[in-house]
């Protein structure tokens, strides 16, 4: 078995012109449990893939079966076409970023970022060489001969990146490693990340349970839950039409409408009645909805628009409970008559609190998850 | 009491430390202080000290070759034992760390503890049984013909370093276990991503980071090696030059307490020298590696 | 060179993993010789630190006289003879009473100068930790020299009272250490919040400090009781003919005879020695806590 050479042209890969990495009927799990079940996940070649999911979703094992940490159960994993299941960690010659970063503290920065190349004894000019350019790559030119304990939480997180990549790995894998950073950093270190990938055209898996960063990141998005991937998409896909209530809930925030249908486009949620603004299901099935709170409208009964506006799309009346300012828009609920509860966030400032409002919204901005629970029974 | 101290801001908590300061002023600081100060008094023909005080005591101790070759010798042991309980205890700790709680790590512990938990004699004691003329190290030397007859291990140098060894390993393995414990598990993985194997990752990763585990039980196992005088006698009688047993004979046999404090000083000051070269050279070491 | 056996893999389809099935065997069983040849060096080593013990405890079952192992027959008689004799009886009773009291004063003092230490703010309190440590650093032969002739003047050798100072200072110490380390851990927003509910100084410590450092208490405690339980090194110095602790019998009794109710004695004591830890080991981690 030859490692897999990072530099080496891809071969034919069995699914697909793109395929980087395959994951085929991979289980795992500890005891009897499965953590983790997926029947089939194709990485393709320069993409930026997310696993985004909740803690306990089986992303990290999922990340550490790619890493070789973790031995699966069952399936396969295969590196441009070469199957890696039972390569030990350190001849999968894949790259990863930890959460804690996970630098040495007994050597310098150049030290950590040097160390794989020593691993491959790159000649010493060349390891020199890599190791500059490697830091220079994420900004840190002159901070060679620092120790990881004298560096900020933003430095050590670019030095890990600068490890990773001077050993050219034929994939990155990131774990959560945004994490540990303040607010503001984070945001900076995403365009950086992006960029940085997009210039050298490399392959990075990137796990994490934040979905902003997921969206704002990733070429693709798979979005897991409870060892299973509910979805695999493209980050604005998974955002206008999620595959299940989960990926609708967890991905952005969501009113899930859930009840029965009435016919004529009428659900009745427990004693809430509203129009839905979709043909809807017949009268008497089950139906699951989802709708954006951004998608939402409000209007009060005074200023009610007389235009085809009122008439199509949905709608529900109800009463003001809630309003507050969140920065770049308003956040109100409206509690609806019957007991149900509508998140909307609008730029429009809302009306004072207890007044009579309308929600209403497009029949096109309606997500209809109906079919989702259906298919988790199956 | 501190409670109601006026000095609460700065003082705080210090009343509490009073209790075992005071006892140890006491029962350790003024003891020592008394024989220092005995050890400074010649003595008459039948060992009495004299009021007058002088440094005879200590001219003896290092030149009369009863005394100065026993130092030279506890120094010597003691180096040899620290570094034998460091090497023997390094794979246990190696294990006792990457064990995950449970009935086996509960065994392991119980015995690497275990010499802490019974007494010295007892110990000794077993070296004793299994070294003895017809104990079993020397049944299987002769029913393997390695042996024609039982060789007398009790009063060989080998039994006192063996056993010494033995009594003093538990002190190296805990905080080996406690340092190689504390080494984040992702710096081991970290490695292997970066392409190192489990060997490589061993000697660059895990034993540099090791270091002060290994700093502290040297620090530990050599003072107590330097005094140990219970167990060297038991295996290898009280003829044996160590510092410890020469100064033990003095006070139970010769009854000169003056220049038994005087080597005892004289050791105390030796130890005291070791550590503090060893402890620096390890601070020295550590600054290197991290920075 | 490795795009044919891809190939064929891709086109066989899913039966491809049954090929990968002997290599991956091969290599649990590689990965299992790696970890054997790790952990052999750590089983040898145990073996060297259970082979005494293990050994003493099988010679005392020797039904003769004689030492010789392994035992030719096996009895139970000089356990018999040891617990029916008056001297071991009494060495036995003041042993059990010496632990008691070594435990009562180590523990009391040493958690109060270790909180002192770890938590206090107070000029000197580096000072006060390596003093408090300190007797760890001296060879026991030089304690055991200090404290004969200190007592000597005093009048305590060969009392009690001798007895329970000298095992109190040698065991002080590891209280020190592990209560040190249980409170250096502890979290300090735990102590303010109990103060932010009202409660005062020493309520804070009696109700929300204590209970923290048990763990650190309780490790303390048996590491003191084992101190007390198997000091010769001092003992043997300062104690006499009506002061014989289990353990300086036993250093008596093994430098003139060598008789199996000496390995029977032993036995007991090591027993009754780990029966203490394992049993504290259930309620804290005694691991955790050194």
């Amino acid at each position: 078995m030859t490692s897999p050479d990072p530099l080496r042209p891809a071969p034919a890969p069995a699914a697909g012109p793109a395929a980087h990495v395959v994951i085929e009927e991979l289980a795992a799990g500890y005891e009897g449990t499965r953590v983790l079940d997926v029947p089939e996940l194709t990485i393709r070649r320069g993409e930026f893939l997310s696993i985004l999911g909740p803690s306990g979703c089986g992303k990290t094992t999922l990340l550490n079966a790619l890493a070789g940490f973790v031995r699966p159960s069952r399936g396969r994993i295969s590196v441009d076409g070469a199957d890696v299941t039972d390569v030990p960690p350190h001849r999968r010659g894949l790259g990863l970023v930890f959460q804690n970063y996970a630098l040495f503290p007994h050597l310098t920065v150049a030290g950590n970022v040097a160390y794989g190349l020593k691993v491959r004894r790159v000649e010493r000019a060349e390891r020199r060489e890599r190791v500059a350019e490697a830091l220079r790559l994420v900004g840190l030119e002159g901070y060679a001969d620092r120790r990881p304990r004298q560096l900020s939480g933003g430095q050590q997180q670019r030095v890990a990146v600068a490890r990773a990549l001077a050993t050219r790995p034929a994939v990155l894998l990131l774990d959560e490693p945004l994490s540990n950073l303040d607010a503001k950093l984070r945001r900076e270190m995403r365009v950086e990340l992006r960029e940085l990938q997009q210039r050298l055209g490399i392959t990075m898996v990137f796990v994490t349970h934040d979905q902003e960063e997921a969206l704002s990141l990733s070429d693709r998005i798979a979005v897991l839950n409870g060892g299973r991937v509910e979805q695999l998409d493209t980050p604005e896909r998974v955002y206008r039409a999620p595959a299940s209530r989960f990926v609708a809930e967890f991905v952005g925030a969501a009113n899930i409408l859930d009840g029965v249908a009435d016919g004529g486009g009428v659900l009745r949620i427990g004693d809430t009645v509203l129009r839905t603004g979709l043909p809807g299901p017949e009268r008497g099935r089950p139906a699951v909805l989802a709708l954006r709170p951004e998608r939402v409208r409000l209007h009060t009964a005074a200023a009610e628009p007389a235009s085809a506006d009122a008439g199509s799309g949905g709608a529900a009346s109800g009463v003001l409970g809630y309003r507050a300012f969140v920065g770049d828009a308003w956040h109100s609920e409206v509690h609806l008559a019957g007991g149900a509860t509508l998140s909307a966030r609008t730029h429009a400032e809302p009306p004072p609190l207890g007044s009579e409002v309308t929600a209403r919204w497009s029949a096109e901005d309606v997500i209809d998850l109906t079919t989702a629970p259906a298919e988790e029974a199956r | 009491m501190t409670r109601t101290s006026p000095t609460r801001g700065r003082a705080a908590g210090a009343g509490y430390a009073l209790p075992a300061v005071l006892f140890l002023a006491a029962l350790f600081a003024v003891p020592l202080a008394r024989i220092l100060e005995l050890s400074l008094h010649p003595v008459d023909g039948t060992g009495n000290p004299l009021p007058e005080f002088s440094l005879v005591q200590y001219q003896r101790v290092l030149t009369e070759p009863f005394f100065a070759e026993s130092l030279r010798s506890s120094l010597l042991t003691a180096l040899l034992v620290t570094v034998l309980c460091l090497l023997l205890g390094y794979p246990v700790a190696y294990a006792l760390a990457r064990t995950r709680p449970g009935v086996l790590r509960t065994v392991m512990f119980v015995i690497v503890v275990s010499p802490l938990l019974t007494s010295v004699v007892v110990r000794s004691y077993g070296w004793v049984v299994l070294l003895s003329a017809n104990g079993a190290v020397n049944r299987f030397l002769v029913a393997t013909g390695l042996a024609d007859a039982p060789v007398p291990l009790l009063t060989s140098y080998l039994a006192i370093v063996v056993s010494v060894t033995h009594v003093l390993l538990p002190f190296a393995v805990i905080p080996l276990t406690t340092a190689l414990g504390g080494i984040d598990g992702n710096l081991r993985r970290a490695s292997q991503m970066l392409g190192a194997g489990p060997i490589r990752t061993f000697w660059r990763i895990t034993v540099p980071l090791s270091l002060p585990g290994v700093a502290t039980g040297a620090l530990v196992v050599l003072p107590l090696a330097m005094g140990i005088y219970i167990t060297p006698l038991l295996v290898g009688g009280a003829n044996r030059p160590l510092a410890g047993l020469r100064v033990y004979s003095q006070i139970t046999s010769v009854y000169d307490y003056p220049v038994a404090a005087a080597l005892s000083f004289t050791l105390l000051l030796l130890t005291l020298l070791c550590v503090t070269v060893l402890g620096s050279g390890f601070r020295f070491w550590e600054r290197r590696l991290y920075g | 060179m490795a795009d044919a056996p891809a190939a064929e893999r891709a086109a066989t389809g899913r039966a491809a993993a049954a090929p990968s099935r002997p290599r991956r065997l091969g290599r649990r069983i590689l990965g299992g010789a790696g970890r054997v040849a790790a952990a052999l060096p750590a089983a040898l080593v145990l073996l060297f630190l259970a082979a005494p013990m293990a050994v003493l405890a099988i010679s005392s079952l020797n039904a003769t006289a004689s030492l010789a192992f392994p035992p030719s027959s096996l009895s139970l008689r000089w356990y018999a003879e040891v617990l029916g004799s008056q001297e071991w009886a009494v060495s036995l009773r003041l042993s059990g009473l010496l632990v008691l009291l070594v435990v009562a004063t180590t523990a009391a003092l040493g958690t109060l100068a270790a909180y002192a230490v770890a938590r206090g703010d107070f000029p000197g309190r580096r000072a006060v930790a390596g003093f408090a440590l300190s007797p760890l650093m001296v060879p026991e032969i030089i304690i055991a020299l200090s404290l004969l002739y200190y007592f000597q003047g005093l009048g305590l050798v060969n009392t009690i009272a001798g007895l329970w100072l000298a095992h109190s200072v040698v065991a002080l110490p590891f209280v020190v250490r592990t209560v040190m380390v249980s409170a250096q851990n502890l979290d300090p927003t735990l102590e303010r919040a109990a103060a932010s509910l009202g409660a005062g100084r020493l309520r804070v410590f009696w109700t929300v400090t204590l209970p923290l450092l048990r763990p650190g208490i309780l490790a303390g405690a048996v590491f003191a009781a084992v101190t007390s339980l198997g000091e010769v090194a001092v003992t043997a110095l300062v104690s006499g003919a009506n002061t014989t602790t289990v353990p300086v019998r036993i250093f008596s009794a093994v430098q003139f005879e060598l008789d199996p109710s000496v390995a029977a004695i032993s036995t007991l004591l090591m027993l009754a020695s780990v029966l203490v830890m394992v049993v504290v080991d259930r309620f804290t981690h005694l691991s955790e806590a050194l």
